[in-house]
């Protein structure tokens, strides 16, 4: 099969959720079939600056071309319409300039779509400019991978018809795709529920993180972008808070990008940046990965915690985490401080509990999240969509 | 050797336990801040329904941050199509800053000061939701005292 990935932004230094997804498995369907990525220049997401050189690049032996963004995105711009089409009366052809505004504007790469000599053509992200106006130009061979998680955007009307348009759909989870169904009545377009595979690298074991960070023996970890929209700032209201009603609970060890200020409290200690082996020692050694987002498509680092034997304790507004959380038995999900609280509790002070939800956790991993298990779904689908010469 | 397959393990009974000990606190008279919360989101929207409020207003009005209306910028709309429309949204992008000179400033003010109001109520509103659950749990509690020192007596 020719299959082209389209997406947003791609390249090594690209840290983004669905961006990982989509090298990882064109990384992995290149080895038995043609796979190329069509892309932009843009390496940040907030304005799309272009960064890499237009044209034809190389990432992990597969080719990639790249084409510039038009035009930067504007914060300013953008909250404006995002404000009008969430919350006032507007119309369909306000939602398609909030879809502009959102960008990468980049209608070089929607023009090229139509005769790109592929068997068919992957979409990641709904959202994007690329998906909304590429998808449609090519959706008799379109699949669209939508990473659609509960926020407002995905109930915007405009979206329905994008819904509906593709030759398939590849969902991460069975609540993506309920969500998706519900807002779009897209049941009729064939579907599959892929998930992701976990890539552990060999040398985690190698990683001192303890000595080099001086840790304690016993910690809670958060990892990933710490921001408002992951729901760090209410994590760290029930952190300072349960530090007060119980001065024994673990110090809170966070890694990522912060996007908001980390409050000065002696438990929390900030690790900023860390590599991929030191990231999966951290979570070896954690007592329980902490997730508050409320807006998850998938959540790779809960499956990651997994894959390490860890538990999780996830937030139970969104349906993504509680539904992988029932189905793993793999952590526990909570609404509001008391749960939270609570949960926490039973986790830390109960190590039997911790072990036997983590060990829960990495075999719902290695039934469902393999590698080679999401491969051949994804594969099997694809097949089942391409005509045989 | 293959490694033996991990125990299931039943999360939704343990949440299940868990929120049943929440609400046996909360029998008790002991709520938490969420609890309050919520009862106070209650109120607010049954006097903002009472006054009818606009939908979406109300969900803005309601929302954690209350910041629905402390900006002065807006998008220039149209209902009209065609070169009309692109005439029209011209010529308001030409008045605007001239208007907004003269506007901004009060306009700023107004909306930290409807702000202000916003916060005001909202934790008033949360307090006295504070206060009656405090004052049902002490009712009971005098109730139970009461019940205790009545049976008391009858058994002597």
């Amino acid at each position: 099969m020719r299959i082209l990935f389209v997406i947003q932004r791609y390249g090594l230094e690209v840290a983004g959720g669905s961006e990982l997804h989509c090298r990882w498995l064109a990384t992995r369907l290149a080895r038995r079939h043609q796979v190329e990525i069509a892309t932009t220049c843009a390496l940040d997401y907030i304005e799309w600056r272009n960064h890499y050189p237009p044209g034809e690049d190389t990432v992990d032996g597969l080719r990639v071309r790249r084409f510039p963004v038009a035009r930067p995105r504007s914060e300013h711009r953008f909250s404006l319409i995002q404000d009008l089409v969430y919350h006032e009366e507007h119309t369909l052809d306000e939602e398609r300039q909030w879809v502009v505004e959102n960008g990468p504007v980049c209608p070089l790469l929607v023009r090229a779509l139509p005769g790109w000599p592929a068997d068919v053509v992957v979409f990641y992200s709904y959202r994007y400019y690329q998906s909304f106006f590429g998808l449609p130009a090519v959706a008799d061979r379109a699949v669209l991978v939508p990473t659609a998680e509960e926020d407002p955007a995905v109930e915007l009307p405009v979206f329905a018809p994008l819904f509906r348009a593709p030759r398939g759909i590849l969902y991460l989870t069975p609540e993506e795709r309920a969500l998706v169904n519900g807002v779009s009545g897209n049941e009729s377009v064939p579907s599959v529920v892929i998930g992701s595979g976990i890539n552990v690298p060999e040398a985690w074991r190698a990683a001192d993180v303890r000595g080099r960070h001086a840790l304690p023996e016993r910690y809670l970890l958060y990892a990933g972008r710490i921001d408002r929209n992951k729901g760090a700032d209410k994590l760290f209201a029930y952190y300072r808070r349960l530090a007060d009603e119980w001065p024994q609970v673990p110090p809170l060890v966070l890694v990522g990008k912060p996007a908001l200020p980390i409050p000065d409290h002696p438990k929390l200690r900030h690790l900023g940046f860390v590599s991929e082996e030191e990231k999966f020692a951290l979570l070896a050694g954690c007592d329980v990965l902490l997730m508050p987002s409320a807006y998850e498509s998938l959540s790779v680092i809960v499956l990651e915690a997994w894959a390490m034997g860890r538990p999780v304790l996830v937030n139970a507004a969104c349906k993504v985490l509680e539904g992988q959380c029932v189905r793993s038995g793999g952590g526990l999900f909570y609404r509001g401080y008391a749960e939270f609280a609570e949960a926490l509790r039973r986790i830390v002070d109960g190590p039997e509990l911790g072990r036997a939800l983590g060990a829960a956790g990495r075999d719902y991993v290695r039934r469902e999240y393999g590698w080679d298990v999401v491969e051949g779904r994804v594969e099997g689908f694809l097949q089942s969509l391409v005509p045989r010469s | 050797m293959p490694e033996p397959e991990a125990p299931a393990v039943d999360v939704v009974g343990i949440m299940k336990e868990i929120r049943q000990s929440i609400q046996d606190k909360r029998a008790r008279g002991i709520y938490t801040d969420e609890e309050v919360e919520a009862l106070a989101a209650v109120r607010l929207r049954a006097y903002a329904e009472g006054a009818r409020i606009d939908d979406k207003l109300l969900e803005r009005l309601l929302g954690e941050s209350h910041d629905w209306n402390i900006h002065t910028d807006y998008l220039i709309r149209t209902t009209r199509t065609g070169l009309p429309a692109r005439a029209l949204i011209l010529a308001k992008k030409v008045v605007r800053p001239f208007v907004r000179l003269y506007t901004d400033h009060l306009l700023n003010r107004q909306a930290q000061i409807n702000l202000y109001f916003a916060h005001l109520l909202h934790d008033t509103i949360r307090e006295t939701a504070r206060l009656q659950l405090e004052n049902q749990a002490l009712r009971a509690r005098l109730e139970a005292l009461e019940g205790g020192r009545t049976s008391e007596g009858a058994s002597r």
